[in-house]
């Protein structure tokens, strides 16, 4: 049985020749915060698209602890399936649905929850009807959780940036996911929000007994929020570790050195 | 009030009203046929809105998929004896399945291999109703009567009538699950397809149901159609038709149920209204002109469509006073 | 033997029609992302526009020139007044655009031209010449030389002229493109322009053999669209091979088989292609940036 609820191994992928991810393994524990950082350019995002199948990888396996205790690839599985197995994640451009209420959007977020089919929400039948309910007092709590209650019935698009990363966030608890997957949760926000964001951080891990993994430039977050960084470059692993230790690494600040930290990943 | 706004309320006060107009204002049978015509077409727009409007893929086979569910309809009524409503399921289920088989094949990849397989369809199944005479009545058409059922034989204006209760119940059917998980997909898939998948979304699935659903109602409408002008050609389903549900989609407001209501209204009375100004009459093709113009001025300059206008226009001259009173009270 | 070779010049001639349209459709929708859906009535438009002109006594090879001049500024004013507008719609809002497109043309033609169909003569009149057992009209010789000509022509500007390089580079990617100071703005009137021609080259090639009429660009409207499917979208001359294929098919399945059936069996035949090989014999998969 494995301790851990997400395992990458080997995992490669090139684009044209050009390796993006080269050999790569780490584990990330049960309920762990875990970081992933690097450069511009080191391949983070790229890893996170090759876990919830985004891009299809060379070689490697990704194995994965499910709601249910079993272990599977990911790789076996098409992207849509990922988030069934409780993998969840957010996107460094915020993907919300800009004409839609912010409920409506965390209750897309529990598409992969609804079991009545097409026909009976057409009719409205007494499942239909329950599930939706359910399914939106659940949204409401998560909510109510994250301090966003009050703006549940505002359209997204109307939303600040801020709010639309935590609405994100948001969404991605109504999957119940095991593991959350975060890309770049600082960007775009000024420093009191992210001090509130880690706050937030922990405070979803705690509240709601998942691993987060995320990808972020802010150090001061990182290193303030994750109990385990992994730090890459050009696509390989140079040191995995506590904060502390990452901290200390020789390689990892050589290849931060002269680096601009705030610089967003394209 | 509160029961006013519910949008099912609303569909069915506005089936009331469209069947009582042509009744209490005793309509000549040309206006009860322009009535139908927009009845019928709105269910197939309805239709064509929740492939465009939801999921955002276009077809040009929808025409053709209407004249499958006439054919189908007149085939099993007239040929078979089977009885009205059964004719009309199997006009709708046919349809439905073809359009399933064809969303198979097509709408594996992303893109617009929908809207060519469609085409392809529209060309190859207007062949085919020229040719399996037995079945189309070829060329010449086909007749059938209109409906009966159980014993009592309709008429003209119960036909119409007929079709208006279907549309309304369509009307809110497609409102329910538009307002549901499916809607949602839907929706979500269309505005951002990374985002859909990531939330457990299948592309392929959601467009292949929002596809099959569209064909089915426009087999429903070609079933209605036939029964109400108790005639049908190989040549009334072409690309043309196509692309005045796409017209009236467009014009009415994608994504919206009322709008393909609106929108088709908008395209028949068009039109007559033309023919009406004396600078206009003279020329054929005019309406036709109008119609390509609105699409691209609506594409470009209006994408909510009409039947956002009067909520648009509420927005801007009361809601911004409101918001301005509030201001100064604060 | 002679039947089947026949049969290969006759398709020849379709391709030659399908390659031209297919043509225009592939480089409108590579360097601007538009599928250009009224390629085909704007064809239709252009062929009433030749036979206008011919039947009010200006000389054929004059009446086609001229028609493609203004075929050209069609395409020009249609991407300059309109699309060129339309930067910020979503490529299925611009697919939406052209089928009004196909609406504005489909109903400016009658207006223009009256209701009944127009003749338009071959441009070569004369006895079929026989060639090795094979009776081959003029014309049809014309047409196959004319469109590998022009196609000669323009896969040589595509590889090796300056214009050419800036309408590669913007297909690859417009963003890059605009970056290295490609100027994407003429590369899209000037594919507008030619594509809008080509078309009209197909029609007033078509237009002798059928009349010039409100449907007669249906076929080779379709026909273009499943070339472009067939050879892939992904190259400029994939879909031109692709119409060579669909030419002789279409002519070979029309003799051997069922002419009246040929279309149908040449769909069922595409839609086999996209079960097996859906972007087609020169398709690449391209991977998406998340």
């Amino acid at each position: 049985m494995m301790n851990s609820v997400l395992k990458v191994e080997n995992l490669s992928i090139s684009f044209g020749g050009l390796k993006a991810v080269d050999d790569l393994s780490f584990e990330i524990g049960d309920k762990m915060i875990y970081g992933l950082i690097g450069p511009n350019g080191a391949g983070k995002t790229t890893v996170f698209n090759c876990i919830t199948k985004f891009y299809t990888p060379n070689s490697g396996k990704v194995t994965f602890k499910t709601n249910t205790g079993e272990l599977i690839n990911l790789l076996d599985h098409s992207v849509h399936q990922i988030i069934n197995y409780g993998l969840a994640r957010t996107f460094q451009n915020v993907e919300l649905i800009n004409d839609l209420s912010i409920i409506d959007n965390l209750l897309i977020g529990a598409h992969s929850q609804f079991k009545t089919s097409t026909l009976q929400q057409a009719f409205l039948t007494p499942r239909a009807r329950r599930e939706e309910k359910e399914h939106r007092g659940r949204a409401m709590d998560i909510l109510n959780q994250l301090g966003l209650a009050d703006k549940a019935n505002e359209i997204a698009g109307s939303q600040p940036y801020g709010v639309l990363k935590n609405v994100e966030l948001a969404r991605t608890l109504m999957s119940r996911p095991k593991l959350i997957i975060i890309d770049e949760p600082a960007a775009g926000l000024n420093e009191t929000e992210t001090e509130a964001l880690a706050e937030m951080i922990k405070k979803i891990r705690d509240y709601y007994h998942c691993a987060i993994l995320m990808v972020e430039h802010d150090m001061g977050l990182v290193m303030g929020t994750c109990e385990r960084i992994c730090a890459i470059n050009f696509g390989k692993k140079l040191a995995e570790g506590t904060p502390d230790e990452i901290k200390q690494n020789k390689e990892v600040q050589e290849a931060y050195l002269g680096k601009d930290d705030d610089d967003a990943e394209n | 009030m509160s029961i006013l706004n519910k949008k099912q309320i609303q569909y069915i006060i506005f089936g009331i009203i469209a069947i009582l107009l042509p009744i209490l204002t005793q309509a000549k049978g040309s206006t009860i046929t322009l009535l139908a015509s927009i009845g019928i077409t709105a269910i197939a727009t309805l239709g064509f809105n929740v492939l465009l409007g939801f999921s955002g893929q276009i077809s040009l086979g929808h025409g053709a998929f209407m004249g499958l569910g006439a054919y189908i309809s007149a085939y099993f009524v007239s040929q078979m004896e089977l009885p009205f409503f059964l004719s009309l399921a199997l006009a709708a289920i046919i349809p439905f399945l073809v359009g399933f088989i064809l969303g198979l094949i097509a709408l594996r990849l992303e893109g617009h291999y929908l809207a060519i397989a469609t085409l392809g369809f529209a060309v190859v199944i207007e062949e085919i109703f020229a040719e399996f005479s037995g079945f189309t009545g070829g060329w010449s058409g086909t007749k059938t009567t209109y409906p009966i059922i159980f014993g009592y034989k309709f008429d003209k204006l119960s036909v119409y009538i007929l079709i208006i209760i279907i549309l309304v119940i369509l009307m809110i059917l497609t409102y329910n699950f538009m307002k549901s998980a499916t809607g949602r997909a839907l929706v979500a898939m269309k505005k951002s397809e990374h985002a859909a998948q990531a939330m457990g979304v299948s592309l392929f699935k959601y467009k292949l149901l929002a596809f099959s659903i569209s064909t089915m109602y426009a087999g429903i409408a070609g079933s209605l159609y036939i029964h109400f002008f108790r005639f049908a050609e190989p040549k009334l389903w072409g690309i043309t038709l196509s692309l005045d549900l796409l017209a009236a989609a467009v014009i009415g407001g994608l994504g919206t149920i009322g709008g393909a209501v609106v929108g088709v209204a908008f395209l028949k009375v068009l039109p007559t209204v033309l023919q009406m100004l004396p600078v206009f009459g003279d020329f054929d093709g005019l309406a036709f002109v109008l119609t390509g113009v609105s699409i691209v001025v609506f594409v470009m300059f209006y994408p909510r469509g009409l039947i956002n206008i009067p909520n648009d226009l509420y927005n801007k001259f009361f809601k911004r006073k409101r918001t301005e009173a509030e201001e100064v009270k604060a | 033997m002679d039947l089947f070779l026949q049969n290969i010049v006759g398709g020849l001639q379709s391709a030659s029609m399908y390659g031209l349209a297919a043509l225009g459709l592939v480089l409108i929708y590579k360097t601007t992302g538009v599928i250009n859906f009224a390629q085909g009535e704007l064809g239709m438009f252009n062929a009433f526009v030749a036979a206008w002109l011919y039947a009010n006594n200006v000389p054929l090879v004059i009446a086609v020139l001229l028609t493609l001049i203004i075929a050209g500024i069609v395409g020009f004013l249609i991407e300059w007044g309109v699309m060129r507008h339309a930067v910020k719609i979503d490529p299925l809002g611009k697919m939406i655009m052209t089928m009004g497109f196909v609406m504005i043309a489909q109903g400016l033609a009658p207006m223009f031209f009256g209701n009944n169909p127009l003749y338009f003569p071959k441009l070569l009149q004369g006895d079929p010449i026989s060639i090795g057992g094979v009776s081959i009209l003029p014309n049809t010789i014309l047409i196959i030389v004319i469109t590998l000509g022009i196609m000669a022509a323009l896969f040589y500007v595509l590889q090796k002229s300056k214009w050419g390089l800036a309408i590669r580079v913007t297909a690859e990617n417009i963003q890059t493109a605009k970056l290295m100071g490609v100027p994407t703005k003429y590369v899209s009137i000037a594919v507008w322009t030619l594509g809008t021609a080509l078309g009209a080259l197909a029609a007033t090639m078509v237009a002798p053999l059928t009349t010039v009429s409100v449907t007669m660009m249906a076929d080779i409207h379709l026909k273009s669209f499943i070339s472009a499917v067939l050879g892939g979208f992904a190259t400029f001359y994939g879909p031109v091979v692709g119409a060579f294929i669909i030419g002789i098919l279409n002519n070979l399945i029309g003799f051997y088989i069922s002419s009246k059936w040929a279309t149908a069996i040449l769909y069922v035949f595409i839609l086999i292609v996209l079960i097996f090989k859906p972007t087609g014999i020169f398709g690449k998969k391209h991977i998406k940036k998340v």
